[in-house]
């Protein structure tokens, strides 16, 4: 291997720098080789010598294609073989004209001194160059440079056990060349000696002529392409590759990274034009709002121009209404309006109406104070306020004053029957109450001159409206007043029901059916043709809605009359 | 040579791939030319949606300024100006009249003396139309200023109940029964029912009536009266009127039961009140113009010395 970088190493400075001494180092280590070679093939020192000056030339002027892992004796040999070829050929054309050729071939014949080789030799370079480069470097090495096992080794970057083995096997495989060759004779040890006798060492005067005429036939330095070409050729096979590898991925990767580029910037355009798309499809809904708002507001003007000239004509209709009913109230001779929807009347004479035909209770009070008084929006919505009070407190007085029991106060319950009693506590005087509370606010809201226009008789305020919320039967609004409702089993028939009240009333029994919803009393009012007419509407209504959902419990399905 | 070979094979291998390279990056190249041009054309639609919008936008907020503008007045309830438009006055429902008062203003409809009332609410009301006995056909206060009734229409009207009254009394006097004493009962007078009648009287009354104020405060007259009645001609016909008197133990020794029947119900008190001067059953005032002295005279009874006294 040292011998092998050295080689080229000296090479590389003859190559790059033009070191004679490098080149000279060259020629001194294989100058044997090749002589010899030239010398085998020629048969003539000075032939040889030419040769020898010739293939150096060659060396120094291809001195940059050589790569570290190429094998410089081999290529030597090789040269040699050729140079020496080319030269008999010279020589031959050259003799032809100055002698026969029966003369040059006694001048090439080789010495047969050891019989036993010498027909091996002249097939001896045939024979190399059958071998494998690195087999023919091996024995060239070993038998022609006379190098040791170690730096054949170290030239062909086996350690020695492996130079060894190598030069054997090369040996074997040359034996074997001539073997083929009908050389019966041409053993391994019969080879080898021919390899030894075979290889001549030059003289140091050829050694110098050499040098000197390489140098002189090797090319001036290389520059530019050449010294590129020649950088490139000293490379490995690895650093070859790399090279190519690397020249070659420069405009790929060029053109990967403008693909790649350019794909980036298709990702980031689909990016931005999703972004824009989204942008648009808020922007066309904003635009189709704003649109639709638009028509909207355009027919809102429209009709609110349309409205304007409207209302500019309802305005001028309600004032001259207004004028000319207004015109009443002043009229000294005034005329019942057969025009008009409204009239006059003397606030004198408001005592004495009565809302609704019918006797004066809250209700229609709150209707007359409406309708008869006029009234700002702050006094009507107090005046509302005041009635709705009074409602709110009248029903939750009649909700706590109602309640259910079992067992009766003013009479007894029937043992046969399942009895439940509606119980409603006496009223009257909280009623009374209610009644003195809403006279006195509304007085306070509505002043007292227009409470006087209103003001109802204090005692057939109350007793209307006692009649209205605890019913006709007067006498029972101070007292505690008790509905019994019998249900009777009745074994092997139809339910039945009856009911009791306070004051010993009361009917027979029924059938429960008749109660049910959708029954009987459907086309009927049900309290009519069961409990009193006159009962407060709360507690019918209570009843009722009892004996119904009872009816219901206990018959389950409808019974068809 | 090797390296060369070797060389161009590598060049080939990656001419090769840069051809295909070229290919697939001409092509992005294309795509992105697309894109690009898409991009563009799609910025000038959204350069031009966003134009509109501003454009729209500003037409919007304009129109806005111009309807709130444009709504600066108080408007006027729709319904209201619906019927004030496309209707006579005359025909406005209760609730509109209500609006129409509420629409004048608060304050605008009252003076000292008067308050504008809608004909709808005067519809739903009643109020006393005549005096009591002795002056049972002139009409009160109360109705003369709620009806407006000028005072030759007063006179018109005043003489047409007396003629219907009177017409009443002649039919009441014709037709009354008596029942002789019975029990602690003195005497029983009925007067029976004849609707047939009583409707003719009632129908001509108001006709005659109707014909002096007009048939609008015609109506509110019959309304008013119908429902004051039982003041005035006690319902003569309408329905049976009885008027009983019994010997009572409490002052001033007589008692009376009255009241009307008809086919399915009565309004007769159930046990005998004490008889008071001024409650005398109006009905049989046809018959006893001078209430209970007068029957008492005709009966032969004779009332305590202070039964006028006692009012």
């Amino acid at each position: 291997m040292n011998e092998r970088q050295s080689d080229f190493g000296w090479l590389q400075q003859f190559a790059r720098a033009r070191n004679q001494n490098a080149f000279r180092e060259i020629v001194r280590r294989h100058i044997d080789l090749v002589f010899a070679t030239a010398l085998r093939k020629v048969g003539d020192a000075g032939g040889a010598e030419e040769i020898s000056q010739n293939v150096f030339g060659i060396l120094a002027r291809k001195a940059w294609q050589f790569a570290p892992d190429d094998s410089l004796p081999a290529w030597l040999h090789k040269t040699a073989l050729l140079e020496s070829k080319s030269w008999l050929r010279g020589e031959l054309r050259r003799r032809r004209r100055e002698q026969t050729a029966a003369e040059l071939g006694t001048t090439m014949k080789t010495s047969d001194e050891h019989p036993a080789f010498s027909p091996l030799v002249p097939l001896l370079d045939e024979a190399l160059l059958s071998l494998r480069e690195n087999d023919r470097a091996a024995l060239l090495l070993r038998y022609y440079e006379n190098q040791s096992l170690r730096n054949v080794g170290a030239a062909l970057g086996v350690n020695d056990d492996t130079a060894q083995k190598r030069v054997a096997s090369a040996l074997e495989k040359l034996s074997q060349f001539f073997q083929r060759r009908g050389f019966k004779t041409a053993t391994v040890a019969a080879t080898t000696t021919a390899l030894q006798h075979s290889a001549t060492s030059a003289s140091a005067a050829t050694v110098s002529v050499v040098s000197n005429f390489a140098l002189q036939a090797a090319p001036p330095g290389f520059v530019g392409l050449s010294a590129l070409l020649a950088r490139f050729a000293s490379l490995t096979k690895v650093q070859t590759a790399v090279v190519c590898v690397a020249l070659a991925a420069v405009p790929v990767v060029w053109k990967w990274e403008k693909s790649h580029a350019a794909a980036k910037q298709i990702e980031v355009l689909k990016s931005k034009f999703n972004t824009l798309q989204d942008e648009q499809e808020q922007a066309a809904i904003e635009v189709e709002r704003l649109l639709s708002e638009s028509l909207r507001l355009k027919k809102r003007l429209s009709d609110a121009a349309l409205n304007r000239t409207r209302d500019e004509e309802v305005r001028h209709k309600l004032a001259n209404l207004k004028a000319s009913s207004r015109a009443l109230l002043t009229s000294e001779n005034y005329r019942w309006p057969d025009d008009l929807p409204f009239v006059r009347v003397p606030k004198s004479a408001l005592a004495s109406i009565v809302v609704a035909g019918g006797p004066n209770t809250p209700e229609r009070l709150s209707t007359k104070v409406k309708q008869f008084l006029d009234l700002s929006p702050s006094e009507r919505e107090n005046a509302r306020q005041i009635f709705s009070n009074y409602f709110s407190e009248i029903d939750r007085l009649m909700e706590t004053s109602l309640y259910e029991t079992n067992r009766a106060m003013s009479f007894s319950l029937p043992a046969e029957a399942e009895s439940k009693v509606f119980v409603l506590l006496p009223m009257g005087e909280k009623i009374r109450a209610g009644l003195k509370q809403l006279s006195v606010d509304l007085e306070s809201a509505l002043g007292s001159d227009r409470w006087a226009m209103v003001k109802p008789d204090s005692f057939e305020f109350a007793h209307y409206e006692q009649v209205r919320l605890l019913g006709y039967t007067q006498y029972a609004w101070d007292q505690t007043q008790e509905v019994a409702i019998n249900i009777y089993a009745n074994v092997g028939g139809e339910p039945k029901v009856s009911w009791m009240a306070s004051g010993g009333a009361g009917s027979s029994q029924m059938l429960l059916r008749s109660f049910l919803q959708g029954g009987l009393a459907k086309s009927s009012p049900r309290l009519s043709i069961f409990i009193f007419d006159q009962g407060p509407p709360r507690l019918n209504e209570r009843v009722e809605k009892w004996v119904t959902e009872e009816a219901g419990r206990r018959l389950k399905t409808p019974v068809t009359p | 040579m090797k390296k060369i070979i070797f060389a161009l094979a590598v060049f080939v291998i990656t001419g090769i791939g840069f051809v295909a390279l070229s290919n697939v990056s001409n092509r992005r190249q294309q795509q992105l030319n697309t894109h690009q041009a898409d991009w563009l054309v799609r910025n000038q639609q959204l350069d031009q949606i966003q134009a509109e919008h501003a454009t729209l936008a500003t037409q919007v907020r304009d129109l806005k300024r111009k309807l709130q503008r444009s709504l600066g007045a108080t408007p006027i309830d729709p319904g209201l100006a619906e019927f004030l438009l496309s209707n006579d006055i005359k025909l406005a429902t209760p609730e509109t009249q209500e609006r129409i008062l509420a629409n004048f203003g608060s304050g605008e409809n009252s003076s000292d003396n008067y308050v504008l009332v809608s004909k709808a609410a005067l519809t739903n009301s009643v109020l006393k139309p005549l005096k009591n006995f002795p002056n049972t056909e002139k009409l009160t206060d109360a109705v003369r200023g709620v009806l407006a009734i000028t005072p030759e229409e007063r006179q018109s009207v005043e003489s047409i109940f007396a003629e219907a009254f009177d017409a009443l009394g002649d039919w009441a006097k014709a037709n009354v029964q008596r029942e002789a004493e019975s029990g602690d009962m003195l005497a029983r007078y009925t007067i029976p029912a004849d609707s047939a009648f009583a409707q003719m009287q009632t129908n001509k009354l108001f006709s005659n009536i109707s014909a002096v104020i007009g048939e609008e405060r015609g109506e509110l007259m019959r309304k008013f009266f119908q429902h004051n009645r039982i003041y005035s001609d006690g319902g003569i016909g309408d329905g049976t009127n009885i008027l009983s008197i019994h010997r009572i133990s409490a002052s001033p020794g007589f008692g009376y039961r009255a009241g009307r029947k008809w086919d399915r119900s009565e309004t007769i008190n159930t046990y005998p009140e004490p008889i008071k001067p001024n409650r005398f059953p109006a009905a049989f005032r046809f018959i006893f113009p001078g209430g209970w002295e007068e029957l008492a005279q005709r009966e032969g009874w004779e009332l305590p010395k202070d039964f006028q006294e006692k009012k």
